[in-house]
């Protein structure tokens, strides 16, 4: 017995082993291939919304723009909406219209003075903290330059 | 664990399969079945990956193989086993099927081993020949036209064969969908399917012997399987 039975053995070893090299072997790739999108960096960069002179306005002013980034292989054109003011002392207030629960996107309400959403309630104010509702953080907030006398803001 | 998993799976039964006696004459070359088997099983697990990324229209196909290739991790990698492994796939079932033709295993009782082998060999073909376009660039543009013409000069269906294969008179966005429907999911299917009878008649009728003269007594096969 013994001879045959450790010989069989040593096979079974072996494949085994062998075996569970080439499965980690492709498997690591494989995961790592499929799970990669999750570790990608963002790409951010700064998106010009116009002459900063004119987006002077005490009060809220909504800006539409369009800008080109990377959607995989794709060159995609991506719409935005911000709410735009300038707070004085050259700062400037840009928030995100997406609403920081569920991404619908608020208003500016000129009467109660803040950003409503239509979908749960949600109130902001000015400012972008949470008033009312179920949002968990404020609005985004952007950041902002302002070169040659034009306002950008910065994308993610 | 493993007990309860032994009181309701016939693992003993399965494992007892798998550590079937073989005949004596049995070489390296009856392995060659289960490496054709290894690198299907090898193709689809990286074709299921590739399909990720992957997007079969005109206007993204080579970009999205350019973008697998140059910038997603492992991207090349998992191209190339895809890519590789395609090739090694159709030499081994050629070699596969030299060594069935060279010990006469395709005679009696074998013919249904055979003819569902020679059906999983058409079907290998049909995976190169569809995977082939499929990055759409001008190598995979240009084989697939001559391909298509070769079936077109076949008598009487030929016009008709080469328009299905095309989905129409020019090589385009529906050729190029259709080509990826069948590469990805029709011939795998079938694949499956067929390389599950493919086994089941491997079994049951045991390794073939080695050829012997007429006045042997004939191989009757049939100690697999159902005799267990």
């Amino acid at each position: 017995m013994g001879k045959k039975e450790s010989r069989r053995s040593f096979f079974e070893i072996a494949t085994a082993f062998i075996g569970g090299i080439l499965s980690l072997a492709a498997g690591i790739p494989l995961i790592g291939f499929a799970i990669s999108p999750a570790f990608k960096k963002p790409e951010s960069k700064w998106v010009d919304l116009g002459i900063a002179d004119r987006l002077k306005n005490s009060r809220f002013k909504k800006v539409d723009y369009t800008f080109t980034a990377k959607d995989g292989w794709v060159k995609a054109t991506k719409k935005r909406s911000v709410y735009v003011t300038d707070i004085g002392n050259g700062e400037w207030n840009v928030f995100s219209r997406t609403c920081s629960h569920l991404g619908c996107l608020v208003r500016w309400d000129e009467q109660q003075e803040s950003f409503l959403c239509p979908c749960h309630g949600a109130i902001f104010d000015k400012t972008g903290a949470v008033i009312a509702g179920p949002p968990p953080e404020p609005l985004q907030k952007l950041d902002t330059k302002v070169e040659a006398g034009v306002l950008y803001v910065k994308e993610t | 664990m493993w007990q309860f998993l032994k009181e309701r799976l016939p693992l003993a039964e399965f494992s007892a399969h798998l550590r079937k006696p073989l005949p004596k004459h049995i070489n390296l070359l009856f392995s060659l079945g289960s490496l054709a088997m290894f690198l299907l099983l090898l193709q689809a697990a990286t074709g299921a990956f590739l399909a990720l990324y992957y997007s079969p229209s005109p206007e993204h196909a080579h970009n999205a193989v350019t973008y697998i290739s140059e910038e997603v991790p492992f991207g090349a990698f998992v191209r190339g086993l895809h890519h590789w492994g395609a090739s090694a796939m159709v030499i081994i079932v050629f070699l596969h099927l030299l060594r069935v033709v060279l010990y006469s295993s395709y005679k009696a009782p074998r013919e249904f081993t055979w003819i569902f082998g020679v059906l999983l060999l058409l079907i290998v073909l049909g995976f190169g020949f569809t995977g082939y376009l499929l990055p759409w660039d001008e190598k995979a543009y240009w084989a697939t036209v001559v391909g298509v013409e070769i079936a077109s000069t076949a008598p009487v269906l030929g016009d008709f064969v080469a328009k299905v294969m095309r989905g129409g008179t020019e090589i385009g966005a529906v050729t190029l969908s259709r080509f990826y429907a069948l590469h990805t999911i029709w011939l795998p299917w079938l694949a499956f399917g067929l390389v599950g009878v493919h086994l089941f008649f491997v079994r049951y009728y045991g390794s073939s012997g080695i050829p012997q003269s007429s006045s042997s007594p004939p191989d009757k096969g049939g100690r697999g399987l159902l005799q267990r």
